[in-house]
């Protein structure tokens, strides 16, 4: 590779799964309950695209590895001292919201803004890397926006796999249907690589990494460009947790037999 | 009056896929729906006629085609290119098409050139008072919202399994061929080709009746004390194979392969349903060995029946999360299900 | 959607569980990142790797196993086992690193307090060598044991720390050894060669040490005093790692009992040593080794206890709430489905009495981590300036303090006045002098250290109790959320190890008549006054009171004897001294709970995150502060009068009737003068009839005679007023508070 790549991460946070999720009308549209109290994580598919730009900025030389994050500021700050400690980046700070319902080409437009204000990236050497969709709006489309803005027109989606031949072409497989890859080559960067889960563990933490990465991290926080995202021109018209709630019948008392005799039953009727 | 144009693609044989015409059945119902409005359909493919021909009767006014070579692959400039010509063409206010991988990928770039906005993973569309409404899942299925929007051209991405697939004479249709801009950048990406699992390690079927998820019990220390990790995975194959079901996986299952314990060979993260996994569709689902914490139980939205296998009476499932909870050894009872399968 | 939410309701109760953002600010950590990371890689091993050791019963082993191994490797790759070093010994972390260690501990034992005493217990041999070893020493095992870097092939050295040995002793009178040494060769111009015998018995990671830092006496006329001695594996003789402890508790710790008979160079000295006159003179000998290490060792594993009561919050509370679900007798919707077990006030109040303890403990446990990171500078410095003036000897220094302590007095005195109207120079003065400075933070630290081990640890046990019995049968079982029972168990542990609760007592008792700390407890009375009068719901006022009431208390046992005349304030009299330190005990940590709330309050709106839930959290910490300023009020007042009227002998009816009673014939006379007064006498006070009949009792009522005191307690009682008030507003905070939908660990 040709002085290795530039990797542009967009990825912002997301309530910890663990957390009690319920809806609220906020003074601007929808809202979660405590929505900033919450703790956040990494938003998972971002983050193993994250985890795939360190490594692959690792094995080529020359390369470096940018995270673009659209959220509250002081959020992000306590996201990062998770993340800084795991793999070496730089940081781009968009202070806006980072919830679920703002509209996707809004959030796309302030990411490739972002993008576009970073100094010295070099366009011909970009790889645009993301989650394949958030775990909050869950669209799947953000990447592929902020992609178009950029001008980059060879884009995969779902991607696990990612090989980097000596020529500086990319091998990808992405995730169709049926359990299936796609594979597919392309000649070189410029490309939008929207990940899956990949294939790498997530890092270990590493203070020593992190005191690294902090160095840059705290003055990018303070530099945050505001990011007024929103939700124009949708009007939600309700937002509500499922109301199905089973009734469960717990069995307790049935024989494996019976009990597997029954889930035959249920399983052929 | 929406000009609505439903938008699809054909797949290697030349056919419409189910999802495509689950996607119809939306745009038709939506034509219906909202008065005055006009139908167009929108076909991408190296040859279009027969598929075009398939839905000749659906109403629509007028079918449009980008076809070629170069159209016959999933590969997003090309298919971007193609979906932007066939919505200028068809001067479309609204664009329905089905959430396959192909249009996943190309449709949200096409929004952005052309000034639009979408709504993808659509489970619900229904008209009230002229104006249509969307229904979709916030928060990987934690929540639901309804909303609508005024801005045009908006593209409504279905999610396979909401809508029944449209079903209509066959009949002759006349498309009119509509030139993709094709960049010059086009073919900067080749596609290759598919990898499949091998027959043994194929365990996802989405159209499978039964979902069947193994969590991270199945890998852990028994009764005995001993690991039976190699047992496992012959009980839950062996189910696979009798019920054709498809496989599905906790976080913390496909997690140990990575945390380097006990796995199960076959089992990867492409398994993995939840949070941050998928939302599979089945009719019916069993759990095992897992525990249903909400974070899984997520992905288990559009699963309609739904039981569950697990030694804590006190599980997840047991919440109002299942329809039925067995209190039971998951290892002896799969045997059991296994063996009454076979008869 | 629900509309109701805390940025808009308007009673605020708690929202959520407090996040880190809430405890960086409550702990004083808010703008150190590095340990912020600390926390969040001590948490992923904790919640991940522990957790599922413990899931897994891997406790249930005492050995030392491969899987248990897991947890050091563990340490490597997080960065743990390096946040003891200093960066040029490898470490990353620069300065004193008190704080850091007590939050990995805090972390580490909200899952498992025997992989955090698996971790603190790496530090603790290093201990040794860190604070008092030569810089060779320092150097050579600092970086023997931190972690190989990418590309260096090589297995990081794992230490213990042997102190306590077998019976007799057991560690109880640290001052006396059996373990030995001897001169085993010297050979002229040479490193004297040293045979070291030294059995220990409950030797934290002895099943996997490499080298032991092990406390010796002279055996030998050539060597004079005792040691600390550092003993590698490879050392000719017997490094046996000897019979595995059966211990209960902490089992992902490895414990034994090593039998160590061993030649090494002189040179494993930790300090070093001198030659004069044909005599090995150690530079340092055990006892001043010990006592660095241990003032800073006490305070992690106090926070470890208050670490798992914090953790116990969110399991109960999810039992509680589910408890009913699942059952026939409970439908969707009802109280009994949605509330369970928290529909009844006493579920409620007593998971608030645990959560009140966790807070107070943690509070103390973290000031007394701060206090070291501060004091840890001054007290080099002190060296330093001590080694200038040529002040050596025990006794030189003390004569030294005595002097300075007028002018630490003064320091104090004008601290405490307006800045206006203070002398400016002088103070000055005094705050540049180290020796002063010096004086003062360690009479802090002499108190802070053993009232966090003792009151965190003991009382924390106790509580950890009541936790378990708040999850039911369930809280007994191995699968308990939250591993209950384990922490409940292993607190026993963390009460005796690094000095039992009789060792912190003792210390306590002398250390807190230090006229230094009394002079600072004195200022802290007015300003908690003072608070009090800013935010009344805090329960300052009532911990004044307490406070006061202690201060009288001690005060009269100094000068005061018992029934026998003997004084009641003796260093060996324990049944006074040691409930006057453990009533400290709970001044110190409502105290420092409550300025903890106050940092929260004045620093919260400056953190985004926080203030959208600030004024809950603050309404409900309010709470819990008074709800324990009560609870210790409560204890203060039991203690101060048990012990202020127990030496009395209670007056006898026929010894003391004479003095104390009314006769009854006399006040049948006076009934002709003053009628009534006959059957208003005999209700009043005691009275012996003509015939030496009595009221059926023990004999007279004592006279009060303690006019102050009995003031000071009447007080206190009254400053109980809107206590139980605060309670019933925190259970019903804990009954709304949203909490996660599962435990983030197995």
């Amino acid at each position: 590779m040709n002085g290795g790549f530039h990797i542009v991460v967009c990825g912002s946070i997301v309530p910890d799964p663990l957390q009690t999720l319920a809806p609220i009308e906020g003074p601007t549209g929808p809202a979660l309950k405590n929505e900033l109290m919450l703790p956040a994580v990494l938003d998972p598919w971002a983050g193993h695209a994250l985890y795939e730009a360190a490594h692959l900025a690792k094995n080529a030389p020359g390369s470096k590895v940018w995270l673009v994050s659209l959220g509250p500021k002081a959020k992000l700050q306590q996201l990062m001292m998770t993340i800084a400690q795991k793999v070496s980046f730089e940081l781009v700070v968009l202070d806006g919201p980072a919830g679920g319902f703002t509209d996707p080409c809004e959030v796309a437009g302030a990411l490739a803004g972002g993008i576009e204000k970073i100094p010295d990236l070099d366009r011909s050497r970009l790889l645009l890397f993301g989650g394949c969709a958030s775990a909050s709006r869950d669209a799947g489309v953000t990447m592929q926006m902020v992609g178009e803005r950029l001008g980059i027109t060879d884009q995969f989606l779902g991607v696990d796999e990612l090989t980097v031949s000596e020529d500086g072409s990319l091998q990808v497989l992405e995730r169709i249907e049926g359990g299936q890859y796609q594979v597919s080559v392309c000649t070189g960067a410029p490309a939008v690589l929207a990940w899956a889960t990949g294939n790498l563990p997530e890092p270990p933490n590493n203070p020593q990494i992190g005191m690294m990465n902090m160095r840059t991290i705290m003055p990018a926080l303070q530099k945050a460009q505001p990011a007024p995202v929103g939700a124009e021109g949708v009007s939600y018209l309700g937002v509500e947790l499922p109301k199905q709630r089973r009734e469960t019948r717990i069995v307790k008392d049935l024989s494996v037999d019976e009990i597997a005799r029954e889930i035959v039953e249920w399983l052929k009727g | 009056m929406e000009k609505i144009l439903f938008l699809a693609h054909t797949q290697a044989d030349g056919t419409l896929p189910s999802a495509a015409r689950e996607a119809l059945s939306a745009a038709v119902d939506l034509c219906r729906g909202l008065a005055g409005s006009s139908l167009a359909v929108g076909l991408i493919g190296q040859e279009i006629k027969s598929a075009a021909d398939a839905i000749a009767s659906c109403g629509a006014a007028r079918f449009l085609a980008v076809t070629g070579a170069e159209f016959a692959v999933s590969r997003y400039a090309s298919d971007a290119a193609a979906i932007e010509s066939l919505v200028r063409q068809a001067d479309a206010t609204l664009i329905v098409a089905p959430a396959t991988s192909r249009f996943s990928r190309a449709i949200p770039g096409v929004v952005q050139r052309l000034q639009g906005r979408i709504e993808t993973h659509i489970s619900g569309l229904d008209v009230a008072d002229g104006k249509l409404r969307v229904q979709r899942w916030y928060y990987r299925q934690r929540m639901v919202a309804t909303l609508t929007r005024s801005h045009r051209p908006w593209f409504l991405v279905v999610d396979a399994g909401v809508f029944s697939p449209w079903e209509g004479e066959a009949g002759s249709a006349s498309p009119e061929n509509v030139a993709a801009e094709f960049p010059e950048n086009c073919t900067r990406t080749r596609v290759i080709g598919v990898q499949s699992p091998s027959a043994n390690t194929q365990t996802i079927r989405p159209e499978a009746d039964v979902l069947f998820v193994a969590g991270a019990g199945w890998t852990k220390k028994q009764a005995d004390g001993e690991l039976h990790v190699k047992e496992a995975e012959e009980l839950i194959l062996d189910f696979l194979k009798k019920n054709n079901a498809s496989l599905g996986s906790s976080k913390s299952l496909v997690d140990q392969s990575v945390e380097g314990e006990a796995v199960l060979p076959f089992m990867s993260h492409l398994n993995q349903v939840g949070q941050t996994g998928s939302t599979p569709r089945h009719p019916k689902g069993l759990a095992t060995c897992c525990h249903g914490e909400e974070p899984h139980a997520v992905g288990w939205r559009f699963i309609n029946e739904r039981r569950a296998i697990n030694l804590d009476a006190n599980c997840g499932w047991a919440q109002g999360k299942a329809d039925v909870l067995y209190v039971a050894d998951a290892f002896q009872v799969m045997k059991k299900v296994n063996e009454l399968l076979g008869q | 959607m629900d509309t109701t939410n805390s940025e808009n309701t308007a009673t605020e109760y708690l929202s959520t569980l407090p996040g880190d953002d809430v405890r960086q600010i409550m702990w004083r950590f808010a703008d150190r990142y590095e340990l912020q990371m600390i926390i969040q890689s001590a948490r992923s091993l904790a919640r991940g790797v522990v957790a599922r050791l413990v899931a897994e019963g891997a406790r249930n082993t005492h050995e030392w196993t491969e899987k248990k191994a897991q947890l050091l490797t563990g340490f490597d790759e997080v960065g743990l086992t390096t946040v003891f070093m200093d960066p040029e010994d490898g470490g990353f972390l620069a300065g004193p690193k008190n704080l850091a260690l007590a939050l990995v501990a805090f972390e580490l034992s909200w899952v498992d307090g025997g992989a955090a005493t698996c971790s603190l217990a790496s530090n603790l041999a290093l201990s040794p060598i860190h604070e008092k070893g030569t810089p060779e020493q320092r150097h050579t095992y600092m970086s023997r044991c931190v972690p190989p870097l990418p590309g260096e092939d090589r297995k990081p050295w794992r230490g213990a720390f042997a102190l306590t040995e077998p019976l007799p002793y057991v560690g109880v009178d640290t001052g006396i050894l059996s373990g030995k040494m001897r001169v085993a060769e010297w050979e002229e111009g040479k490193e004297p060669i040293l045979h070291v015998e030294k059995r220990g018995r409950f030797i934290t990671n002895m099943g996997f040490a490499n080298f032991v830092t092990a406390a010796v006496d002279s055996d030998d006329a050539r060597i004079k005093g005792s040691a600390m001695i550092i003993l590698e594996e490879g050392d000719p003789g017997l490094f046996d790692r000897g019979a595995t402890t059966l211990k209960l508790v902490h089992q992902l710790s490895s414990t034994s009992d090593p039998i160590l008979s061993l030649k090494v160079p002189a040179s494993r000295i930790i300090g070093g040593y001198t030659v004069k006159d044909g005599v090995i003179i150690p530079n340092i000998n055990h006892g001043d080794v010990i006592e660095s290490v241990f003032r800073r060792t006490r305070v992690p594993v106090s926070v470890m206890s208050s670490a798992k009561l914090l953790s116990a919050v969110e399991p109960v509370i999810r039992y509680q709430r589910t408890r009913f679900r699942g059952g026939a007798a409970s439908s969707h919707g009802t109280p009994r489905y949605e509330q369970g077990l928290q529909q009844k006030e006493d579920a409620l109040q007593r998971l608030v009495d645990v959560w009140a303890s966790g807070e107070a403990g943690a509070a103390l446990g973290f000031a007394a981590a701060r206090l070291f990171d501060e004091f840890d500078p001054i007290e080099r410095e002190k060296e330093r300036v001590l080694a200038e003036r040529g002040i050596t000897g025990a006794r030189a220094q003390m004569k030294l303090f005595k002097e300075l302590e007028k002018g630490a007095l003064e320091y104090l005195a004008l601290a405490n006045q307006p800045e206006g109207e203070r002398d400016a120079a002088r103070f000055q003065e005094l705050a540049a002098d180290t020796l002063v400075q010096f004086l003062i933070t360690d009479s802090l630290a002499n108190v802070f250290c053993p009232a966090c081990k003792l009151w965190n640890t003991g009382y924390g046990a106790t509580m950890m109790r009541e936790a378990v019995s708040l999850m039911g049968g369930y809280g007994i079982t191995e699968d308990c959320p939250g591993f209950l029972g384990q922490k409940w168990m292993d607190a026993q542990l963390e009460a005796t190890y690094e000095g039992p609760e009789a060792v912190q007592r003792r210390q306590l008792s002398i250390t807190m008549t230090n006229e230094l700390f009394l002079a600072q407890f004195r200022q802290w009375i007015k300003d908690l006054r003072g608070i009090a009068d800013q935010r009344p719901g805090t329960g300052a006022c009532t911990l004044a009171s307490a406070m006061e009431l202690w201060l009288w208390t001690l005060g009269y046992l100094q000068e005061s004897r018992d029934a026998d005349g003997k004084p009641l304030y003796h260093s060996s009299r324990h049944g006074v001294v040691f409930p006057v330190a453990d009533a400290l005990c709970w001044l110190l940590t409502s105290r420092q709970q409550i300025l903890d709330l106050l940092e929260l309050e004045a620093k919260g709106p400056e953190n985004p995150v926080v203030a959208s839930g600030l004024a809950g959290f603050v309404n409900f910490f309010s709470d819990l502060c008074h709800v324990q300023a009560a609870r210790s009020a409560g204890e203060v007042g039991r203690v101060c009068a048990e012990l202020v009227y127990g030496y009395n002998r209670h007056p006898d009816w026929c010894r003391d009737a004479v003095e104390t009673c009314f006769r009854g014939e006399q006040l049948d006379a006076m009934d002709c003068i003053m009628p009534g007064i006959a059957g208003y006498g005999r209700s009043l006070g005691d009275a012996v009839e003509l015939d030496g009949t009595h009221a059926s009792k023990a004999g007279p009522c004592p006279q009060e005679s303690l006019q102050t005191f009995m003031l000071l307690r009447h007080r206190l009682d009254l400053c109980l007023t809107g206590a139980r008030l605060a309670k019933d507003r925190a259970a019903t905070a804990v009954s709304r508070v949203m909490i996660p939908e599962a435990l983030d660990y197995p």
